[in-house]
């Protein structure tokens, strides 16, 4: 039977295939198991609101396959995307760790299976468990300097093209795929998503990404950029 | 004051410094954390071209070089006291010798890598309003 969304989907953690490439999840048998009897796995679409900025924390999603952006607003209303998730990577831990309001929303941009962990069963796990506490840890300072490097590109940044050029360049760096004509990005974002994670307008990012194109630094083909001047890019990058 | 930073107190050297001085640069391997006691502590980025940011400003109670230690990165940001402090230093590995094991001493981490992370968002809204 076809899975929902062609997701390949993991039920129980301690039979998780890719439990050992995933930070958080890494664990010994006893501590997976631990996570496994509390968790509640749910499938979910493109679009779906996990949390809202501001809204008092029910617990953790463990994001397991799909990707999710995290956003924030600033006092006028601007929206600022601090970062967008990946399989793998535990969202609203430091929320449900204070006690305190999501810092952030969290919505799927893709397809995805989160597993769920109620804040009084996570508080409970790190209460009894060292090593959940080290993987929760390492994730909260991921997150750390996660928004470290973004706070330095949205900070010195001379120009809006330098915050977009090195944006493609973190992405290549990620995850580009060398071929023939450069190196490829698959970009689920659109245009106004890319331009509230440099702070910009969206009419600024089209622009730029017609005159990275018109200069042949880019090529962009349905959903695909491809970087085919890296160079160029590292030239524009001051920080 | 933190409960970490009272546990893990026999543990620290105390020092006091001036305002002016570096506890460490960007690029460093961490050799332990600072438990800032008293004064103000600059926490600052800088570009390729020298320019330089300030990325938030660490007060008593906080502890700088903890997401680094803890997840074995090198700092990503320098520390510069901004008027005179009393800080406790704790080695690296004296540091998470006490806290392995210990659920407790770990959730006070937790708590404080929390905030630290709800800092920098601050931060990105605070630039971001600026623009």
């Amino acid at each position: 039977m076809p899975s929902p969304y062609n997701l390949d989907i993991h039920n129980t953690c301690t039979e998780c295939t890719v439990r050992a490439e995933r930070l958080f999840c890494n664990m010994s048998a006893s501590s997976i198991s631990a996570v496994d009897s509390i968790k509640f796995t749910g499938v979910y679409p493109k679009g779906s609101l996990l949390f809202v900025e501001g809204e008092m924390p029910r617990g953790i999603f463990i994001l397991c396959s799909g990707r999710a952006k995290l956003t924030t607003s600033s006092t006028e209303g601007k929206t600022l995307i601090v970062k967008i998730a990946e399989p793998g990577e535990v969202l609203g831990a430091s929320a449900t760790i204070l006690g305190k309001p999501y810092e952030v929303s969290a919505e799927t941009i893709e397809p995805a299976q989160l597993n769920f962990i109620k804040r009084d069963d996570f508080l409970k796990l790190l209460g009894a468990n060292a090593e959940a506490c080290m993987h929760t840890a390492q994730q909260l300072s991921e997150k750390y300097h996660s928004a470290q490097r973004e706070i330095r590109s949205l900070g010195l940044s001379q120009t809006t093209s330098e915050k977009l050029a090195k944006l493609l360049l973190d992405w290549c760096a990620r995850g580009g795929e060398e071929t023939a004509k450069g190196i490829r990005l698959k970009v689920l974002l659109t245009h106004e998503e890319i331009a509230q994670m440099i702070g910009t307008t969206r009419e600024t990012v089209t622009r730029l990404l017609s005159d990275f194109k018109r200069k042949k630094i880019i090529d962009v083909k349905g959903s695909s950029v491809f970087v085919m001047e890296k160079a160029s890019l590292e030239t524009m990058v001051s920080i | 004051m933190t409960s970490i930073a009272d546990t893990l107190s026999e543990h620290e050297t105390y020092e006091r410094y001036g305002a002016g001085r570096v506890l460490f640069r960007e690029g460093d391997e961490p050799r332990g954390v600072y438990v800032v006691h008293s004064g103000q502590v600059d926490l600052v980025f800088s570009g390729k071209n020298g320019s330089a940011k300030p990325l938030r400003v660490a007060e008593d109670g906080q502890i700088l070089g903890l997401s680094c230690v803890v997840s074995h990165r090198r700092h990503d940001c320098s520390a510069t006291t901004k008027t005179s402090c009393e800080l406790g230093f704790i080695d690296r590995d004296t540091f998470l010798a006490q806290i392995d094991h210990s659920p407790s001493v770990w959730f006070s981490v937790l708590q404080l890598l929390s905030q630290d992370v709800n800092s920098c968002y601050d931060c990105m809204r605070s630039i971001t309003a600026a623009k």
